[in-house]
């Protein structure tokens, strides 16, 4: 906190140099494996709407929570919703395969699962068919949906955009089961719940962060010139690290245990279900 | 009298231990090979599903790009070469991958024929048609891993003793097709 206690030999200021430069490189990697989208880095799925890019509102997030928990019990299908900032490179096509082999959504053997999968900044939609669903959801009809969807998506109107395709899709599938769906009660714009998804060593190492961002702070805005011009360099980057942090934690929360009884049955994981390409795709 | 009752002991035991090694080698080499096959003929489902659509396809775009001749012959021919190539897989493949060359052209025809774009036939063909290409993809991608494994495993040192000419190595891989990088030379001026 106070520069002038810094003693000003040179040992401790060869030490705080380089405590700086490690403190530097490490928030460095922790900041990759925070952004890294990569399939093989993407965290396990926590419930069937997995908004990684942190786009969907509450209302709609938790309405396509209870629909997808519907279609799972009545008409025995998994749909998996996720979004993330960019595919880095891949084909969104490649992505949803991966994502697949790598989740598995759908039920075992019988492979029926959807995965609906949005690359926010590249602009690109996918909705994968499980080879059990491709009888019922051809690549024309999933093609059609897409297509519905675009208007809203390119208004920014992602939640709204994203539950009307996936109620398409769960009427198609609900219908070939010959069952009907309850209606999703409407949830109220009701202040969405901050809490931890993750387990506390999350939100634990994200207090430490924390107070490693601010000790390197004070290292590197003073320790490292002495002079006030050092602050402004310091000062942009705490900044720049600091809205990466909360927008970490922004995307996490929210994802409660207690859904208050009003998502029909909770997530139990997904069984095991494959699929081959099937789907469309398309830009929006 | 002790020493031969040894030798015999030591040879009964290098017996089992190469016998078992060798049985066990080749049942494994059985199992890749029915895996190499399975993966196959996935992707021959997903080819032959691909013939099926494009006499469709070519019907629906036909009355608006007259000036595309060029594009369907070429779509034409690919498609009657497949059909005519013999069952064995190298020639199948490489077949196949001539019709992938040709097929190009036409999922880029609605950026140069806006007008398709408000053909629902045309757009639903085109996601099916796009739809099959990648499940082409993704089989042929699933049956090159398994090759893969195949190859991998009847060369290893000590398989590679017992697997003989059953399980010869097998250089039928689908590869990215060098013609793929190269811009095609359609000219939609005529």
């Amino acid at each position: 906190m106070n520069a002038q206690a810094y003693p000003c030999s040179v040992k401790k200021w060869f030490w705080n140099r380089t405590f700086s430069w490690w403190v530097l490189v490490l928030l460095f990697l922790a900041g990759t494996t925070l952004h890294a989208e990569d399939v093989d880095k993407l965290p396990a799925p926590t419930g069937y709407v997995n908004d990684f890019a942190g786009v969907l509102d509450e209302p709609s997030r938790q309405q396509m929570e209870e629909l997808c928990a519907n279609v799972n019990k009545l008409a025995h299908a998994q749909i998996a919703v996720v979004t993330i900032h960019s595919l880095e490179g891949d084909s969104i096509e490649d992505y949803a395969v991966r994502l697949e082999e790598k989740w598995k959504v759908g039920t075992k053997g019988s492979d029926r699962g959807v995965l609906m999968l949005f690359a926010m900044n590249d602009r690109k939609q996918r909705i994968e068919v499980g080879y059990g669903l491709e009888g019922v959801l051809n690549d024309a009809k999933v093609g059609d949906i897409l297509r519905s969807m675009r208007p809203q998506m390119r208004e920014g109107q992602y939640g709204p955009a994203i539950y009307g395709g996936l109620q398409q899709v769960s009427a198609d599938i609900a219908s070939d089961a010959g069952v009907t769906l309850p209606a999703v009660s409407e949830h109220p714009a009701r202040q969405p719940r901050m809490q931890s998804r993750n387990s506390g060593g999350s939100t634990l190492i994200h207090v430490l962060f924390f107070i490693v961002l601010v000790i390197f702070i004070f290292s590197f805005g003073r320790g490292g010139r002495g002079g006030g011009s050092g602050g402004g360099g310091g000062g942009m980057l705490a900044g720049f690290l600091l809205g990466n942090l909360l927008g970490g934690a922004r995307d996490r929360g929210g994802w409660g245990g207690d859904s208050g009884g009003d998502s029909g049955g909770g997530f139990g994981g997904f069984d095991g279900g494959s699929s081959g390409g099937g789907g469309a795709s398309s830009d929006w | 009298m002790k020493k031969g009752l040894i030798a015999v002991v030591v040879l009964v035991v290098l017996v089992l231990l190469v016998g078992g090694s060798a049985i066990s080698a080749r049942n494994h080499m059985v199992q890749l090979n029915e895996e190499v096959n399975q993966t196959y003929s996935e992707v021959d489902v997903q080819q032959q599903r691909r013939l099926d659509l494009i006499p469709n396809l070519v019907a629906s775009v036909k009355g608006y790009v007259k000036e595309e001749e060029t594009v369907l012959t070429n779509i034409s021919n690919a498609r009657a070469a497949v059909i005519a190539a013999s069952s064995d897989r190298a020639s199948s493949i490489s077949a196949n991958q001539r019709l992938d060359v040709a097929l190009s052209p036409l999922m880029r025809l609605q950026e140069t024929y806006p007008q398709l774009k408000g053909n629902d036939q045309f757009m639903r063909l085109e996601d099916e048609l796009a739809g099959t290409e990648n499940r082409i993809a993704v089989a042929r991608r699933r049956y090159n891993l398994s090759l893969q494994s195949y190859n991998t495993d009847v060369q290893q040192f000590p398989n590679s003793l017992w697997a003989g000419s059953k399980f010869p190595v097998r250089e039928q891989y689908f590869k990215g097709n060098p013609e793929n990088g190269v811009a095609p030379t359609v000219d939609f001026s005529k």
